[in-house]
């Protein structure tokens, strides 16, 4: 292990909606640059495990880090500025602002972030080329194929260098080829150090991980060792 | 595959850049042409009908007080307090001229009398006046003003002319009761019978009254510097309580009054105008802030799953509270100019196709910088602030419950 903080430590988050206990004392550490699936049944509670360690949803108790800060308590601002400078996100769908082009919409977080709009269009324009996607740039999101909005949205997902990207099936409606380039494009996006987090139900994307996490009732739990090697 | 992620910027920015709410503001309301057309043309509509409703009935006030006082008896009225008539009038007229704000003081002196026309007899109030003056009790609809020293023409109301069936230049016979005292009233030789021909047909309120030179009408009262009131004129009619206060000092033994203690049907006239401007004004208001906000409600409800995702990207709720309202502020601001636009061509048709036209007495809409700029301001405030709840709903959509569809 390097000398840089986890670049996530979850301990314990629990998340009721009711009475119902969709997380269940959820524990789960990701080291910065790492590749981590986790697997689990439809409403097994994936999804809001997702959120809270994206700080779009507070758990009800448990401790979260991020990059080595406690982030459990931080204000609504404090969270939206980690979002901002932090973490990306990929869902499985509609991920695309429609009003925008590719470009503008993989440049928007950069250009929230540093207010310099000529740089974030440089900066996605780069993230697009490199994902084979610069003849596409002027498209509108309703233009592009599932597969190339979502290879979009993972460049807009890195375009501020998060330290963690949190993909939730982000290739759940994809055909195999579509999925494959998507694949690439977040192994891609993690060589520089971010660290990966990607929700599916599919053991092909699982198996491209470095460690696999299998979530049950709400509890995480470690896949058994025989499920594969890591295929990165 | 090479490094997809260039170095990341370092500064970072926790204030919204207005060029990137600017930005999403627009894109926003381009996504939706059809929403954004019909709140456009809310707003637009709203102003549209306002100002020209504002001008129309600033120009029917400005007319009734203008043929009421203007071409009628004046801002403040100087009348005897004991008697029929106040003596060395003109003398009066000029001292009270003087009055900082009075524009002219006319002498008038006025008799009962009756006028026969081909074989019908009409009883009236008649007037003597100034003809030199600027300002008559009257206004000319046909014909031709009377001159100095006129001894034998008149001014008769259109009504009058029309019960009589006469008109401009044909020959009546005015009888004028110059005795003021009743006894006399029976008594033939308190009436002068004069033949006048019609100079001139007058209108609206002066359509039930006649006119003769007050230089013909005094001599023949027996006192040529006799009236029965001076009428002074102001700048504005708005000032007539203040000249008012100013002639009274100037001419204590006189009853002196504004016209808005001297004429309660007018005064309430140009309030009941006033009023219903307010209320107008007031249901203009509303009609276009209610479509506004409903409008821009459904379109922040339709808009949730991109606002997650801006949250997701680091959107604050003030960014996306800023981000909506400006879309109102574009909005209220487009349908300003619009509607401006609309208005200006409507009043500038109503100024050639008046909405009322009758006996000299015509609306005219008098388009009044104020109301433009009050009525525009407040028709942008209101869509402004019926953007401000949907935008505010905006900033506390959930995000992790509309990313995974549950809202």
């Amino acid at each position: 292990m390097s000398d840089r903080p986890a670049a996530l430590v979850a301990d314990g988050l629990v998340r009721r909606y009711g009475d119902r206990l969709v997380v269940d004392h959820a524990s789960l550490t990701i080291e910065p640059g790492e590749t981590v699936s986790l697997m689990g049944a439809s409403g097994c509670g994936k999804t809001t495990l997702l959120h809270m360690l994206g700080t779009l949803d507070r758990p009800d108790e448990g401790r979260l880090e991020l990059g080595g800060r406690d982030v459990s308590h931080l204000s609504e601002s404090e969270r939206t500025g980690l979002r901002r400078e932090g973490l990306g996100f990929v869902f499985q769908q509609s991920n695309l602002l429609p009003e925008l082009t590719a470009r503008e919409n993989v440049a928007l977080p950069a250009w929230r972030a540093t207010g310099r709009r000529r740089d974030a269009l440089a900066r996605a324009d780069a993230l697009l080329t490199n994902f084979g996607l610069a003849a596409r740039a002027d498209a509108r999101g309703h233009v592009l194929s599932l597969g190339e909005a979502q290879r979009v949205a993972v460049a807009r997902a890195i375009i501020n260098g998060p330290r963690l990207l949190l993909a939730d099936e982000p290739t759940g409606s994809l055909d195999s080829d579509a999925a494959r380039k998507v694949l690439a494009a977040l192994e891609a996006a993690c060589s520089t150090g971010t660290a990966l987090l990607v929700v599916t139900h599919d053991a092909t994307v699982a198996a491209r991980c470095q460690r696999r996490l299998m979530m049950v009732d709400g509890r995480v739990e470690t896949e058994p060792l025989d499920a594969g090697a890591p295929g990165r | 595959m090479s490094s997809p992620a260039p170095a990341a910027p370092r500064s970072r920015r926790s204030i919204l850049r207005p060029g990137v709410a600017l930005f999403l503001a627009r894109r926003g309301l381009r996504e939706s042409p059809l929403s954004t057309g019909l709140m456009i043309a809310a707003v637009a509509v709203g102003i549209g009908f306002e100002i020209p409703s504002a001008a129309n009935l600033r120009g029917y006030r400005a007319e009734l007080l203008t043929q009421s006082l203007s071409n009628g008896f004046g801002d403040v009225r100087v009348r005897p307090r004991r008697g029929l008539y106040l003596r060395d009038a003109d003398a009066w007229a000029e001292r009270l001229s003087r009055i900082p704000g009075v524009v002219e003081a006319t002498p008038v002196v006025s008799a009962p009398a009756s006028v026969t026309g081909k074989g019908h007899t009409s009883s009236f109030g008649l007037l003597g006046v100034e003809p030199r003056a600027t300002h008559h009790p009257y206004r000319l609809v046909s014909g031709h003003p009377l001159t100095e020293g006129d001894r034998d023409g008149i001014l008769l109301g259109s009504s009058i002319a029309q019960r009589l069936d006469v008109g401009v230049g044909d020959d009546v016979e005015l009888r004028i009761m110059l005795s003021a005292y009743p006894r006399l009233v029976l008594d033939d030789a308190g009436y002068g019978v004069y033949p006048m021909t019609i100079r001139g047909l007058v209108g609206f309120n002066a359509a039930d009254s006649a006119f003769v030179a007050r230089s013909f009408l005094v001599a023949e009262l027996g006192d040529e510097t006799a009236a029965s009131a001076v009428l002074l004129h102001g700048r504005s009619h708005d000032d007539a309580p203040s000249l008012a206060v100013a002639a009274r000092r100037m001419a204590p033994g006189f009853e002196v009054r504004s016209w808005l203690d001297d004429s309660a049907y007018l005064r309430s006239s140009a309030r009941a105008v006033e009023t219903l401007g307010g209320a107008s004004w007031l249901l203009g208001i509303l009609a276009v802030g209610i479509p506004v906000m409903a409008l821009l409600y459904i379109n922040t409800l339709n808009r949730r799953r991109q606002i997650g995702l801006l949250t997701a990207m680091g959107f604050s709720r003030v960014d996306l509270f800023v981000t909506f309202l400006l879309q109102a502020l574009f909005l209220g601001l487009a349908g300003v100019v619009l509607g401006g636009i609309v208005a200006l061509a409507l009043v500038r048709y109503l100024v050639a196709h008046p909405i009322f036209d009758w006996q000299g007495f015509v609306v005219r809409p008098v388009l009044a910088l104020t109301d433009v700029g009050r009525t525009a301001g407040a028709i942008l405030a209101t869509t402004v602030a019926a953007g401000s709840y949907p935008a505010w709903r905006a900033a506390r959509v959930d995000p992790s419950r509309i990313l995974r569809g549950i809202e």
